[in-house]
């Protein structure tokens, strides 16, 4: 009988114990934090990419330019200094033009994961853009519940 | 005489004596005390079946678990759902570069941050000034006009501005109300709203989550986007409001339970000073709240900032049993009594003082049921249930517990446990009597007994003074809508936690906008008929009469008001200009529901199966001055004007099959205010009837039962006259307090007259009566008064959750003062003047006057022979011990083994106030040894 009854402690215990994950979700969910994925200064015309960890849930964008020359674009008369156009894994592009130095900030919720690519024009080869990239992220890669110490 | 007569008779003469037999308590006394081991054992497998339910448990209150269950909530829950509002979150946009919020930059803004919301997933649509331009640019036919957002450029810019322009001409008073403030006059506007629009049909839990990430996105996305400098965005929405209670509940919640905790061991230590009694009782308590919390889960009841206060009340209150019952048993041991048969007797003497009180304090919780508010009905059964269930834990655990401690020191001592004689017994007994007189509550108890006409007259005195607040204003009443319940001044009415970002924003948006107040009318029907549309506009038509400057009218919305937008690009649809399709109804839904913003404009007012419809009438009926009570008396009038139009209408379409009622928020508000004035009269008078008659049920004496009920009435004037003297408003709140002010108020009483009346029935004189019942239970009932209100210590201190704040305020006079004081030191004296005048009413059945006298002669001899030995003894030089009745210690002068201590009287003197029957036992058998 005491034998039976310590097993069944025993048993309830276990099922206890993966279940407590769910109260310590609640009171401690799984820790992220904002890491630094891109960070280039004075980048002129080209091709870049960064990478997006798996389990992103979002990433912001700080975009500075230093527009030195401007040249005009034919149909509108309006003056064009440096572009700066951010592609997704799924291929949604987002596009920041400067016709003066200045800086954009910009964020995206849900990030894809895998590689992002950011292309500047500049038709004068003269202008610069710095370009920095955070990401939203798991602060362990192998966090677990019961890792509550972690938190 | 019938037979049948006859043989109900006969069945009734049979069966009251079988019933009476049952001797339940001597039963499971005999159980108990025989298998400790079973009971222990089963206990504690009922304790391991909770564990898995807890993991269950989730934190959530929702505006519907605080809205009163009534017929309106039905149409409230299905308007929200279908037309949605359960499915939308709001961004408040107020200028920070820009001068207004309308300019080009700043509808940029919008747009930038609306993409981005929109590349969510659970993110439909939003609706906003940028989606409103994109709309007028789609409206210019093609290839010129589309659905795109005019370039940042100064064409765009132009685009952008003449764009605004058409659609504040197009729309007027809808678009004002909905998306963006009146120009001040310098032509800025204030304020505009972007209304996010979910997915429908998800849980409330759902939208819950995503309204919270909704406020983290929206802060963020403010602050980095492309024109983040041109306005500040706050998300808001009735969820977010009512996170913040739930993260109350995760902050504060501990700290009462701890408080809870450390106040119960405390007190169990200052009563035992034993260990192994705190950690039984904190295991009692861990076997109570872990039912509580599982039958939370099985009634899907969520847990929430009232559960928290439901947890420290479990403790509070529910630890009075353990307290009550570890106390007997040590009585019953301090009497010499051996283990089985001190577990025996504390529960044959205390299951019927202890089931009285655990049953009108489960009474008086289950009556907050009545209030109708399930969040508010499900803390009082939950808590009902739970008290009893400590009863019942504690009445059966406890003793088996105690039991096997003791025989598990019987085993390390080598000691029998075994009964004193009776000669011991009696000698025990006077001088465990004669300490419990000298004892600080029996001193209490003999100084008011002495000075009862000065203590009555005190009383009296307080009482008057007491009621002065409640009849001179009187506390003001209040429901309200609880999205207006934050209102800081004059009067502090916060449902809501204060300090947080959830406050900050309703005081924005009230100082912007205006809290929008809805009051919806609702139609069922057949939408698509002609006829119900004509009513429905002469419905619209007479609604918007009845504004009569009280409720402030901003806005109101109906389908027919978008049809006159839709009608406007579909000029062919409506040539009769009645506003109502000329042709196909239905075919005209259709195409304005497929219009990607007439579309979104469309669902707010009618359903896609065309059978329920509302037409949204946007009030603030609150008083700028927030002048006490008028703005309830401004919300019922709105609804009685709205109410009024209606039953006009219905009068004048009687053959029309459609249902018509009202709700929203201001009905919502006005149906709290009644709940609250039925839960604070109806309940409070029901619950006294209750109490009353379970008191009564097992004394089955009118006098008695009365006098039960004198410290729930002093303690309940208590309350309401301190909620009018602090200027708080009766809500839910008092009815909460009012609830635990009957259940808990009526236990000590009953605790003290029960014991009051077993002295009195053994022989006592009313006034010894007094002193001895207040100096046997009088240190139990602070105890369990305070472990009561302690965890509402830490509430008043320092909740930012202003209602509970309040509750705290009034609880702690209310339980401490009109309770406690009156039943320690008021109620004898009463008492005793009754059983001085009415002493049948104290006998027990079977018990008679004369009866009663032999026994006093009897006491008196004997307290006279031991009093004569005690007189001999004296001439021992033994310090005089006894700190304490409930260490089990009898006095070196009333000697259990005369013998051996009048041998060695300075033994017993070393051991002074440690010793136990079980040591001095041993230490007999060694000696004889």
């Amino acid at each position: 009988m005491r034998h039976l009854a310590i097993a069944f402690a025993l048993a309830i215990l276990v099922i206890q114990v993966p279940l407590s994950g769910c109260i310590v979700d609640q009171f401690r969910p799984e820790p992220y934090e904002w890491r630094m994925v891109y960070d280039e200064k004075d980048k002129g015309a080209g091709t870049y990419t960064f990478k997006v960890a798996e389990n992103a849930q979002r990433i912001t964008l700080e975009i500075g330019a230093t527009v030195f020359i401007t040249t005009p674009l034919g149909e509108t008369g309006g003056a064009f200094g440096i572009s700066v156009n951010i592609k997704s894994p799924d291929d949604i592009s987002h596009n920041y033009t400067f016709n003066g130095t200045g800086s954009k900030n910009d964020e995206f919720l849900g990030a894809a994961a895998g590689d992002w690519t950011i292309t500047v024009t500049d038709y004068t080869g003269q202008n610069k853009v710095s370009i920095r990239v955070d990401s939203y992220e798991p602060k362990y890669s192998d966090w677990a519940w019961w890792k509550i110490w972690e938190n | 005489m019938p037979e049948s007569k006859r043989n109900m008779k006969k069945i009734a003469r049979l069966a009251v004596p079988a019933i009476k037999k049952l001797h339940i308590s001597e039963k499971i006394g005999n159980f108990v005390a025989g298998n400790p081991k079973k009971v222990v054992a089963v206990f504690a497998v009922l304790f391991l079946l909770t564990l898995p339910f807890l993991t269950q448990l989730y934190i959530y209150l929702s505006v519907y678990e605080v809205s009163p269950v009534r017929p309106y909530l039905d149409d409230f829950k299905h308007l929200n759902a279908d037309l949605g509002w359960d499915n939308w979150g709001f961004i408040m946009c107020v200028p920070k570069g820009a001068q207004s919020v309308s300019e080009p930059d700043a509808v940029r803004e919008i747009n930038a941050v609306c993409d981005r919301l929109e590349e969510l997933p659970w993110v439909e649509s939003t609706v906003s000034l940028s989606m409103l331009v994109k709309y007028v640019n789609n409206m210019a036919p093609a290839p010129v006009g589309s659905y795109t957002f005019p370039p940042d450029n100064a064409a765009g810019d132009q685009q952008i501005n003449l764009y605004l322009q058409t659609l504040f001409q197009l729309m007027g008073n809808v678009a004002y109300g909905n998306i963006i403030g009146r120009p001040d006059a310098n032509g800025n506007h204030p304020w505009t709203l972007i209304i996010v629009m979910m997915e429908k049909g998800q849980s409330g839990e759902q939208y819950r989550a995503w309204q919270r990430d909704l406020l983290k996105y929206g802060q963020e996305l403010d602050a980095n986007n492309p024109y983040a400098d041109q306005l500040t965005m706050y998300p808001m929405s009735m969820d977010i409001i009512y996170s913040s209670l739930d993260d109350a509940a995760v902050t504060e919640g501990p700290i009462w339970v701890v408080t809870a905790v450390l106040v119960d061991i405390l007190s169990i230590l200052w009563l035992f000073r034993k260990k192994s009694d705190v950690i039984i009782s904190l295991f009692v308590m861990a076997i109570v709240i872990g039912a509580a919390l599982t039958v939370m889960v099985i009634t899907n009841t969520h847990f929430n900032v009232l559960s928290m206060v439901l947890i420290a009340m479990i403790l509070g209150s529910g630890i009075d049993y353990c307290l009550h019952t570890i106390a007997r048993y040590k009585e019953e041991r301090a009497l010499g009594k051996s283990s089985r048969t001190s577990a025996n007797d504390t529960i044959r003497n205390s299951m019927q003082p202890l089931f009285i009180m655990a049953s009108t304090t489960t009474g008086g919780f289950a009556a907050l049921y009545l209030c109708q508010i399930p969040a508010v009905g499900a803390f009082g059964v939950i808590l009902g249930i739970s008290i009893f269930l400590a009863y019942i834990v504690s009445m059966i655990f406890i003793p088996a517990m105690l039991e096997l401690f003791v025989r598990r020191r019987e085993r390390i001592d080598g000691v029998a446990d075994t009964d004193s004689s009776p000669e011991e017994s009696i000698k025990i007994e006077q001088a465990l009597r004669n300490k419990q007189r000298t004892s600080l509550m029996g001193r209490i108890g003999s100084f008011v007994v002495r000075h009862s006409k000065a203590v009555f007259a005190i009383f009296a005195v307080s009482i008057v003074l007491l009621c002065i607040p409640l009849v001179s204003p009187g506390p003001q009443q209040w429901g309200g809508s609880y999205i207006t319940a934050y209102t800081p001044e004059p009067v502090q009415r916060g449902v809501f936690p204060e300090d947080t970002y959830a406050m900050k924003v309703l005081r924005l948006v009230d100082q912007t906008m205006g809290i929008p107040n809805e009051i919806a009318v609702v139609v069922k029907g057949d939408m698509t008929d002609r006829n119900t549309l004509l009513m429905m506009k002469d419905l619209q038509a007479r609604l918007d009469s009845a504004d009569n400057g009280v409720h402030g009218r901003m806005k109101t919305d109906s389908v027919l008001t978008v049809l006159q937008i839709y009608f406007v690009m579909n000029p062919q649809e409506d040539t009769n200009r009645d506003g109502i399709p000329d042709g196909n109804i239905r075919a005209s839904y259709d195409k304005a529901f497929q219009d990607r913003a007439m579309g979104v404009m469309m669902e707010r007012v009618l359903s896609r199966d065309y059978t329920f419809s509302a037409i949204r009438l946007g009030c603030n009926p609150q008083p700028k001055d927030n002048s006490l009570g008028s703005d309830m008396q401004n919300y019922w009038k709105t609804r009685h004007d709205v109410e009024a139009k209606i039953a006009e209408v219905q009068a004048d379409y009687p053959n029309l099959n459609v249902k018509i009622s009202d709700t929203g928020l201001i009905v919502l508000g006005t149906e709290v205010d009644d709940a609250i004035r039925v839960g604070n009269n109806d309940a409070m008078y029901l619950m006294f009837v209750v109490v009353f008659l379970i008191v009564f049920a097992f004394w089955r004496r009118v006098s008695l039962s009365l006098l039960a009920m004198i410290p729930i009435t002093t303690s309940i004037i208590v309350q309401y006259s301190l909620t009018a003297a602090f200027g708080f408003e009766i809500t839910y709140v008092s009815l909460i307090l009012t609830g635990m002010v009957m259940g808990i108020g009526v236990d000590d009483a009953v605790h003290l007259i029960s014991r009051m009346r077993e002295e009195i029935n053994r022989g006592k004189t009313p006034e010894e009566a007094a002193i001895l019942s207040n100096a046997e239970i009088g240190r139990v009932l602070v105890a369990t008064t305070v472990t009561t209100v302690a965890p509402f210590v830490p509430i008043m201190l320092g909740s930012i959750v202003l209602w509970a704040q309040q509750t705290a305020m009034i609880v702690l006079p209310a339980l401490l003062g009109g309770e406690l004081a009156v039943t320690v030191c008021v109620l004898p004296v009463i008492c005793v003047w009754h059983a001085k005048h009415f002493p049948k009413s104290w006998l027990n059945k079977g018990n008679t006057l004369e009866k009663i006298a032999q026994m006093r002669t009897e006491e008196d001899a004997r307290r006279e022979a031991h009093e004569a030995g005690q007189r001999v003894e004296m001439k021992i030089p033994a310090p005089l011990p006894a700190k304490r009745i409930e260490v089990l210690k009898p006095e070196p002068k009333a000697p259990v083994f005369p013998k051996q201590e009048a041998q060695k009287p300075e033994a017993v003197a070393q051991e002074s106030g440690k010793v136990s029957i079980v040591k001095m036992k041993k230490r007999a058998v060694l000696k004889n040894k």
